[in-house]
């Protein structure tokens, strides 16, 4: 009875989470798999995951934190998959987002995010994107705050050259 | 750029990326129900690779009866080859997932004079490498030829040289450019490149041989492993600029100029290559790039462009030959066109 009880808060919980976090999470997933419908299936294996352990979830970190945690995992694990060798290799230019055939803006950033390797692409999307501090980041990916630091370097290093004049910051 | 900035931009860009009520209910209703959600997300990817499913199967359904008439067909890849570059580098993905194992190649650039070849390609293994030690020592094992489709010939046997241009361990990905001289044979190429294709293949020496096979095999030296290779086109926007000369200069009679994006090549009928220095391209912005000899292999000369290969691989677009309005070769000046 009290194992129903929570299952019952878990969904409706669910949905508040979906409409909170739900397309930034999706965007998250699509900057690492370069493929919407991919994308779609981490987002929804992501909430799964939530669902199934949220009684699990100990409010030592943010709700987002703890949600981004999963995605990360959810999409290093499709990326280890067999599909892998079919969307590492995708050219960027047919990554391209649905209804949005031709780039509505300009997209340099975009490309030149989505151009860098997995590991900076990461840490980038996770500092510039969603806002987190370093060792937040190191927490969602479970590794030394010094190991983040220092792929946030190369990965700004590396977009500095990729997008010349265009980045100054920091 | 400031943080917000960047933000704003991404937001801008993925706009349309965005839970659209369908998928919400799914999601819900996968959690109500505690499923697995990749079934309805399979039959999405189904329906996505049925044509090439399709593709497929008409390629074995044509394969088939020509081989039973006799036709020898190695596989199925080799056919697919056959089709159009932009088919063959759709399929290219599947190919390579099947025949390569964690590695992928692909070609990134080519270029091609009448006796010369440039081809710049990646190859990137999956999970990247432990460490960049790993990496040189996995690299060093593997060796890339060109293949001329016309011909069969192995057309990077004559003159190559293989430099790493870029190489990233944690990614797993380097970066080669291969550059083939005097390559020039009839098979090869014809009058024209344009239209004639080629093989990019990389092959690793067997690791299963011991010396003992080794020493009772000697009449059949041990052939390298095939592990990977890519099909491509010669790329009519990779012009070159070229002009048959005969001219003698302090060096020697040099009889072809070539001016590609990222080369010079020098050819003499007498005298010694290589020549250090003395190339220079005038622009026509009026630009002056002095080039550095880079190789030579017997009586052809390849210039570098100064400072344009610490330009990464975008170094290789620095020049657009049709910019290029003379080239003095040893102290002559040859105008083009």
């Amino acid at each position: 009875m009290i194992i129903e009880q929570e299952l019952q808060i878990g969904a409706a919980e669910m949905e508040r989470l979906m409409d909170a976090y739900g397309d930034i999470l999706l965007r998250v997933c699509y900057l690492y798999l370069k493929d919407l419908q991919l994308a779609e299936d981490a987002l929804q294996e992501t909430f799964l995951r939530a669902y199934r352990g949220y009684g699990h979830f100990k409010r030592e970190s943010s709700e987002k934190t703890w949600l981004t945690s999963i995605a990360c995992n959810v999409c290093k694990n499709m990326l280890r998959g067999s599909m892998k060798k079919q969307r590492e290799e995708l050219p960027l230019e047919e990554a391209v987002l649905p209804g949005q055939e031709e780039p509505s803006g300009d997209d340099t950033l975009l490309r030149a995010i989505m151009s860098l390797s997995p590991k900076h692409r990461e840490v980038v999307l996770l500092y510039y994107y969603q806002g987190f501090c370093v060792r937040e980041i190191a927490d969602i990916l479970d590794a030394p705050v010094s190991t983040i630091s220092v792929r946030m370097k190369r990965a700004r290093k590396a977009l500095r050259e990729r997008l010349g004049g265009w980045y100054y910051g920091e | 750029m400031e943080n917000n900035e960047m933000k704003r931009q991404l937001d801008h860009a993925l706009k349309t990326v965005a839970v659209h009520d369908d998928l919400k209910r799914q999601i819900l209703k996968a959690c109500e129900q505690d499923e697995k959600p990749c079934v309805p997300i399979r039959e999405r990817r189904r329906r996505a690779y049925r044509p090439i499913l399709i593709a497929a199967a008409v390629l074995l359904s044509i394969a088939v009866p020509i081989t039973a008439l006799g036709a020898t067909i190695p596989a199925v890849n080799d056919i697919i080859a056959v089709f159009s570059e932009k088919f063959a580098h759709f399929l290219m993905p599947v190919r390579q997932q099947s025949k390569v194992g964690d590695f992928t190649m692909t070609v990134l650039d080519s270029c091609f004079s009448s006796d010369a070849a440039f081809v710049t390609y990646s190859i990137q293994k999956d999970g990247g490498f432990r460490s960049e030690e790993e990496m040189r020592s996995y690299l060093g094992g593997i060796s890339f030829n060109l293949y001329s489709d016309q011909s069969g010939r192995n057309v990077s046997g004559r003159g190559t040289a293989i430099e790493l241009m870029t190489m990233d361990w944690e990614a797993g990905t380097a970066v080669f450019l291969c550059y083939a001289l005097d390559m020039a044979h009839p098979d090869d190429l014809p009058a024209s490149p344009i239209g004639s294709s080629f093989t990019l293949k990389a092959s690793r020496e067997s690791q299963t041989s011991t010396p003992d096979q080794a020493q009772t095999d000697q009449t059949e030296p041990i052939q390298p492993e095939p592990f990977c290779e890519v099909s491509f086109q010669y790329d009519p926007k990779s012009e070159v600029l070229e002009k048959e000369l005969d001219l003698t200069t302090k060096c020697g009679v040099v009889t072809r100029v070539a001016v590609m994006p990222a080369f010079v090549i020098v050819r003499v009928k007498e005298g010694n290559i290589p020549v250090q220095g003395e190339i220079t391209v005038q622009l026509s912005d009026g630009r002056s790039i002095p080039c550095k000899l880079d190789s030579g292999a017997g009586y052809v000369g390849l210039y570098t462009y100064e400072d344009s290969r610490s330009i990464d691989i975008q170094g290789l677009e620095t020049i657009n030959p049709q910019d290029v309005v003379s080239v003095n070769v040893f102290g002559t000046t040859v105008e083009f066109p």
